[in-house]
């Protein structure tokens, strides 16, 4: 996956960091350092946190059950395999530090892009733990049915779109 | 919370995590946990193997993460967000949606700061379909998870295919929404 080991996108990012820089120095007043800050919180933050994720990730990729889940999820296993991803999106109550490590790990061990992209989108509008810590208590239930109603579809349909850009381009 | 702590909220400065909290202390009890099951399971190769494995895709995710902060910061730091949010609360059809996405999409941070911006969405005016859009773009297409997490692990093959498929999704259950005839009924909210 990493094996050109590409470069571009990190240079994209840092023209990015400095037409930002640009920015907020055009606004003559404290945004640069403020801004230099608070990123530099979350590079602190982040770091610890990155470290455990990837070698959880790495760890996951030596113990998951690669023939099952290949089997199950793989590139060859269509619609049905994308199906079973979005309903698997459901069983991960937590946040990105552990989805994204697991979804590298499968990634990894030959799961199809399509059915990972319908697995994350699950865990993404549909995380159980936010749902019960977050929405139902702060949005209430009429919101969550509203939000259910109009979104179940959409990782299969997410899934689907990802075969789709995958195959024509 | 009070009307006015939402308002504030909606402006607040960029919400920093601890650095030590207990989240790390799990995540990192986890990793040793499943470390020690690699070892024992599969053995002292497959061990090393996933430590190289994980050591070489930090010195690769460094650099980009270094950038992808910096870029969440400032775009926190640089957003005209009451101005996003008069422009969603003051239109009732499809144009609230779309801006709605935009919204979200640009929105950093957890649930820690989403879901206090739709209930000021909701305050301020903003139809279903707008806050359901809101929220589904900030979960599907959220920049900073994106740029933080999502592009460095994942790599851009796969992150440029899961943003393409994804991004009109929030337009779609946000219209969707519009025209579901439940009424919205946010809990301990009047407008």
């Amino acid at each position: 996956m990493y094996a050109d080991n590409n470069p571009t996108v990190a240079i994209l990012l840092w023209v990015a960091v400095i037409c930002f820089l640009w920015l907020a120095w055009r606004k003559r007043d404290d945004t640069v350092n403020k801004g230099i800050r608070v990123g530099w919180g979350y590079f602190l933050m982040m770091t610890p946190r990155l470290c455990c994720a990837l070698a959880m990730s790495a760890f996951a990729a030596e113990l998951l059950p690669r023939e099952i889940i290949s089997n199950w999820l793989g590139a060859s296993s269509g619609f049905q395999g994308i199906i079973i991803a979005s309903f698997a999106g459901l069983l991960i109550p937590a946040g990105g530090v552990v989805a994204f490590p697991l979804a590298l790990a499968m990634y990894k061990i030959g799961v199809g892009i399509p059915q990972l992209v319908a697995f994350l989108t699950t865990w993404e509008i549909f995380a159980i733990h936010r749902i019960l810590a977050w929405e139902l208590p702060f949005l209430g239930k009429r919101f969550v049915s509203i939000r259910i109603l109009s979104s179940f579809f959409l990782p299969p349909l997410a899934g689907v779109f990802a075969a789709l850009i995958i195959s024509y381009i | 919370m009070k009307k006015k702590d939402k308002k504030k909220t909606l402006l607040a400065e960029p919400i920093t995590r601890k650095i030590f909290d207990g989240s790390l202390y799990i995540f990192a009890a986890l990793s040793i946990l499943s470390g020690l099951a690699v070892w024992n399971f599969k053995g002292p190769q497959a061990f090393e193997r996933a430590i190289i494995d994980a050591y070489e895709l930090f010195k690769f995710v460094i650099p980009r993460v270094g950038a992808a902060v910096l870029i969440a910061a400032f775009l926190q730091l640089l957003l005209p967000r009451d101005l996003i949010a008069k422009l969603i609360g003051d239109d009732a059809g499809i144009k609230s949606i779309l801006i709605a996405t935009v919204a979200g999409a640009i929105t950093p941070g957890g649930p820690v700061t989403s879901f206090p911006i739709v209930i000021a969405l909701y305050l301020s005016g903003a139809n279903k379909g707008a806050l359901v859009a809101y929220l589904s773009a900030w979960a599907m297409i959220g920049f900073q998870r994106i740029l933080v997490w999502e592009l460095p692990l994942m790599g851009e093959e796969f992150t440029i295919t899961r943003v393409s498929a994804s991004f009109l999704l929030p337009i779609i259950c946000g219209v969707i929404a519009l025209y579901l005839p439940i009424k919205i009924n946010i809990p301990n909210q009047s407008k």
